[in-house]
């Protein structure tokens, strides 16, 4: 471990010796039209565009090259490429303004070769979402969602129906780590499910590592999903928003001063009760159900040097019959972010980051209320380096700490005698971490970027913390004071990507992370509840381990307009956590007592085709995987299927613009069905008669495959003002998908047992509006 | 969880005129059949009764076999008794008594195979009150039964009632241990419609049942697992409850003590 730090110590200063008579440009790409900052634009030399630079997630960049006349080529994904000449005599910064591409009808066809990045990056398991691509893919009742669009990318894998729930690569769903602004989200979905916390109006950015994340992100073991809000325009005011079956939108933005600092409003609120009213049933007709959600972001440039932002998401879901019960959840995040350029190669960026989620459950019974509340709250700390040594050289490094309070659970009962409120042990724990990494290009072929995160986890007081025998009952106890520091964890993580790039069109990666996880998500319903709880690492839970090796050959055909590529990979992973049959999960003062550990394994194939231009674009994915786990306690301790194992899956998708106002879009879905437990048999016993179950998800649902057709009609009127009509068809050809299996006396024979299929949609028109002034 | 189903159900109920149901044909694996133990030992007057039945594959009809030929020792009050069959499947013990604190194991031989069992009884409680009510809930006024009790402190308690109306199984029961009132007068309230339609001089007789721990865990894990399966939203990973005989058997060998109070609906 030392000798790593001091390698790396000793390269950072030789290339800071090596810049003599160089110099560096730096600055910010921004869009022309509203100076939204491009992330990930890539800025490289016109002669060679292996030499280059990508701009952070502030639209940072920085290159340094020899004095004298350069040719800068610029492009981002959705932006027109252009040129820059400049002349270096000295350091100096150049904002970059790109336009916006413009239908690809307009333009006349140039035969230049396109963005290879696919080859030359050291990026392996990273989707990138282009958002304008999110906005005319159909989705279920028009809502677009961009955690419903991730799934349709190979490796990963969706909760269920209509569910914005996903697994990447074998890992469970509180294995990825969903990131807004930098904010862990710790319930990403609205409505059980249905619908994602994420407003696409507000968002700018979406980037998902199912692979290697770089060494600044941490704390899950599977993914990263890096959702980054739109900063707001800083050039004009501009009001969209839009009208939907189940949702209406608002988002307002503009400068706050003209240049130099915008702000963002955006707002989104269902009226899916609208639906309940139709019900036959009276308590669902009372029922009342909804969801919203707020974005704001503002942001300030003080001077070229220091720039501020501020960013908050607040959304909550509703349900209540009739004043008698009710149950409210939702997340608030807020990042306070500046970012600060030292100089011309070394930026920096400190974040304060807040965090929550919190459930409320009510009601009243004949006098008597009750309420249950739990809570999960962080207050983090970030700051993150990035120094751009020279035009082959990149580093990272920062720290991180995060102070987390969890309340399991609180409840209270009141009636005229009675005042009680009973509550379980509130839990903290203390996350820090420290990283380096270190993106380095070789003469020649070899691009590599390597990197190593410490990370800790400590249980701090005060509390008791109990440790638990194999039959679950309390064997030993640790009892914390306030702020003091009890059983604490330490991990090491490497991550290294290598990238061989044979020629322009070809390469080949190799890649090794390991990523640890001490938050988790204890769950044993399948859909995931709003009322699962999030626990540290503990005397009894360990800290989750995973290390994944991948594979990758990547090839660009018809200068670069068709990219393809081929993944595989395969994870192990180390202190995976089930329940005890029965475990009880819900108010359980002792609930780590419920639980079982053992480890886990996935690897699988990933085939991408992807046509990036032209009036059709779009991509054919496929995955074959496995995904299983070995549990002490389950299965006579033998592998067995995760859930989420699906040997087969298939993804396509395909946008064609049939004319400058009209596109059209499908997607077609195709998987084996989830492994299932179903029943073997069945007995009697007083006089009940009861299933017999044996091998664990040894069964599987029926295989699912899905048509969804979209058509996006623009009309726009002038260059600020725009509208769009949106129709699309989820599940086209009406199949009836199996969303779940229940077994029960066939009413003809109660002797005979019987399946009984659920499919919970089926064909579902839907159409929506848009506007933008 | 109950809270998660209601909630599942008003979410359902949104998109219920996008859904359906059909019954489909699944080719399910078959498995061993396995021996299925009704025992149950108690303090009450009448014979000890142990029931020995087979699983059978879930797509034959719902006729259990009895399972005749197995020998049964029970061992307890410094006594030991091989019991006999009545019937197929039934097997009787009358000469040991069940005794409030006294320690009975039993051991059944079925085909070579041994299946064991060591439960000690725990002592009785008496019931202080059994009251019948109405409680408003968001599903209109529902009757309230309410038993109250009192838990003895420094030591854990485990309970079943089982509800009766006029003598028959009212297929209502409460399941519950002292973990959070230890020591405590217990009231358990049960809402339910099965009492609605009682009416004058009607008895309703609640059986308080004190079971041990590994009885307790039989009936909760069955309770936990009963909305198990289907691979629907709210459902959890099924399994079969945890059986408290040896061997790898199905079911239970339940020792209890039992009170009762009636609670007669006058004129």
């Amino acid at each position: 471990m030392k000798r790593i730090i001091f390698l790396l110590v000793a390269t950072f200063t030789c290339s800071v010796s090596q810049a003599q008579n160089k110099y560096t440009i730096s600055g910010h790409v921004v869009d022309a039209k509203n100076g939204e900052e491009i992330i990930g634009a890539s800025v490289l030399l016109k002669d060679n565009k292996t030499i280059g630079t990508r701009t952070n997630s502030y639209g940072f960049y920085s290159i340094t090259l020899e004095e004298g006349t350069h040719t800068l080529f610029i492009r981002s994904i959705g932006y027109e490429s252009r040129d820059l000449t400049i002349t270096l005599s000295g350091n100096q910064t150049q904002e970059i303004k790109l336009e916006a591409k413009k239908s690809e009808l307009k333009k006349v066809v140039i035969k230049t070769k396109k963005d290879n990045d696919q080859i030359t990056s050291t990026e392996m398991g990273v989707e990138e979402l282009d958002m304008k691509m999110v906005n005319k893919i159909p989705v279920l009742f028009g809502e677009r969602d961009i955690l419903k669009m991730i799934q349709l990318l190979p490796g990963v894998k969706s909760a269920g129906e209509g569910n914005s729930g996903f697994y990447v690569r074998g890992g469970s769903a509180d294995q990825n780590l969903v990131l807004l602004d930098e904010a862990p989200v710790y319930n990403a979905s609205h409505l059980l499910g249905f619908f994602s916390v994420f407003n696409s109006d507000a968002i700018k950015d979406v980037k998902l590592y199912k692979g290697t994340a770089p060494a600044s992100y941490g704390g899950r073991l599977s993914s990263v999903l890096d959702v980054k809000m739109k900063d707001g325009n800083n050039q004009n005011y501009s009001v969209s928003g839009g009208v939907g079956l189940i949702a209406s939108r608002l988002n307002l933005e503009g400068p706050i001063v003209k240049d130099k600092g915008s702000f963002l409003l955006s707002a989104r609120r269902t009226y899916a009760d609208v639906f309940t009213a139709f019900s036959k049933d009276t308590n669902v007709q009372k029922a009342k159900l909804y969801f919203y959600d707020f974005n704001a972001k503002a942001n300030y440039k003080f001077n070229e040097n220091n720039r501020v932002y501020l960013s908050g998401y607040f959304g909550k879901d509703v349900l209540g019959f009739g004043g008698a019960f009710g149950i409210n959840w939702g997340n608030a995040t807020g990042t306070l972010r500046w970012n600060h350029i030292f100089n011309q190669k070394l930026f920096s960026n400190t974040s304060l980051i807040f965090s929550n989620f919190d459930y409320n459950i009510e009601g009243n019974f004949g006098g008597t209320s009750f309420r249950i509340f739990s809570r999960i709250r962080d207050y983090n700390l970030k700051q993150d380096f990035q120094y751009f040594a020279n035009k082959k050289s990149e580093f990272k490094f920062g720290v991180n700490s995060i102070y987390h309070s969890i309340i399991p659970g609180a409840l209270t009962i009141k009636n005229d005698e009675i005042d009680l409120s009973v509550d379980l042990t509130k839990k903290f724990g203390w996350e820090n971490a420290a990283y380096a990494s270190h993106k380095y290009k070789f003469n020649g072929a070899f691009n590599i970027e390597y990197g190593l995160r410490l990370s800790s986890w400590s249980n701090l007081g005060a509390g008791t913390f109990y440790s638990y025998d194999a039959d679950g009952n309390q064997s030993d106890s640790t009892i914390l004071k306030k702020g003091e520091i009890g059983k604490t964890y330490v991990n090491l993580e490497p991550r290294f990507v290598a990238n061989y790039t044979i020629d322009d069109e070809n390469s080949i990666k190799a890649s090794y992370t390991r990523n640890t996880q001490n938050l988790h998500l204890l769950s044993n319903s399948n859909g995931g509840s709003p009322t699962d709880l999030w626990i540290g690492s503990s005397n009894n839970v360990k800290p989750e381990i995973s290390d994944q090796v991948a594979l990758g050959y990547f090839r660009n055909f018809d200068k670069n307009n068709y990219e393809v590529s081929a993944e595989v990979y395969y994870k192990h992973m180390q202190n995976q956590i089930d329940y005890k049959t029965g475990a009880e999960l819900v108010f359980n003062e002792n609930v780590e007592s419920q639980l079982l550990y053992g480890y886990g394994r996935a690897y699988g194939l990933e085939l991408f085709a992807k046509k990036k231009y032209g009036r059709l674009n779009g991509w054919v994915g496929y995955t074959l995987s496995k995904t299983e786990r070995k549990i002490d306690g389950i299965n006579n301790g033998e592998f067995y299927n995760a859930k989420q194992d699906r040997t087969h899956e298939v993804s396509i998708v395909g946008i064609y613009e049939i004319s400058k106002k009209l596109s059209f879009s499908s997607s077609w879905v195709y998987y084996t069905g989830n492994a299932i437990t179903f029943p073997r048999g069945k007995y009697t016993i007083d006089g009940e008669t009861y299933f017999l179950y044996s091998e664990r998800n040894g069964d599987r649902m029926p295989d699912y495959h899905r048509l969804d057709l979209g058509l996006t009609w623009t009309r726009k009127k002038t260059n600020r003002r725009e509208s769009a009509w949106n129709f699309s068809i989820y599940n086209a050809y009406n199949r009836a998908n199996a969303f779940s299996i229940d077994f029960q006396d066939n009413p003809d024979n109660p002797l005979q047992t019987q399946a009984v299929q659920t499919t919970l949609f089926k064909i579902i028109p839907s159409i929506s509006y848009n506007f933008k002034f | 969880m109950k809270n998660f189903n209601i909630l599942l159900l008003a979410v359902i109920t949104i998109f219920s005129f996008a859904s359906c149901e059909k019954v489909i044909e699944l080719e399910l694996k078959n498995t061993e059949p396995r021996l299925v133990f009704d025992g149950k030992l108690s303090d009450q007057a009448g014979p000890i009764v142990f029931n020995i039945t087979q699983t059978i594959d879930y797509d034959q009809p719902n006729n259990f076999p009895q399972i005749s030929g197995a020998v049964i020792t029970l061992n307890g009050n410094n006594n030991s008794e091989v019991l006999s069959e009545q019937s197929p499947g039934v097997y009787w013990a009358t000469a040991i008594q069940g005794i409030p604190g006294e320690t009975y194991s039993v051991n059944i031989n079925y085909e070579g195979k041994d299946y064991n069992s060591s439960i000690k009884m725990p002592l009785p409680i008496a019931i202080d009150s059994v009251t019948l009510d109405s409680i408003v809930t968001f599903r209109g006024p529902l009757p309230l039964l309410t038993t109250s009790f009192q838990d003895p402190a420094g030591e854990k308690n485990y309970y079943y009632l089982n509800y009766l109306i006029n003598g028959e199984n009212s297929g209502d029961y409460s399941l519950l241990n002292d973990d959070l009132r230890d020591g405590e007068e217990i009231v358990v309230g049960t809402i339910s419609t099965d009492y609605e339609d009682v009416g004058l001089g009607d008895t309703i007789t609640v059986q308080l049942q004190c079971i041990d721990v590994t009885m307790y865990n039989y009936y909760r894990t069955l309770e936990a697992l009963n909305d198990a399966g289907g691979g629907g939203l709210g459902s959890t990973t099924p399994d079969n409850p945890t059986s408290n005989i040896t061997g790898g058997g199905l079911g239970y060998f339940k020792v209890y003590s039992q009170t009762e109070q009636d609670f007669i609906i006058l004129p």
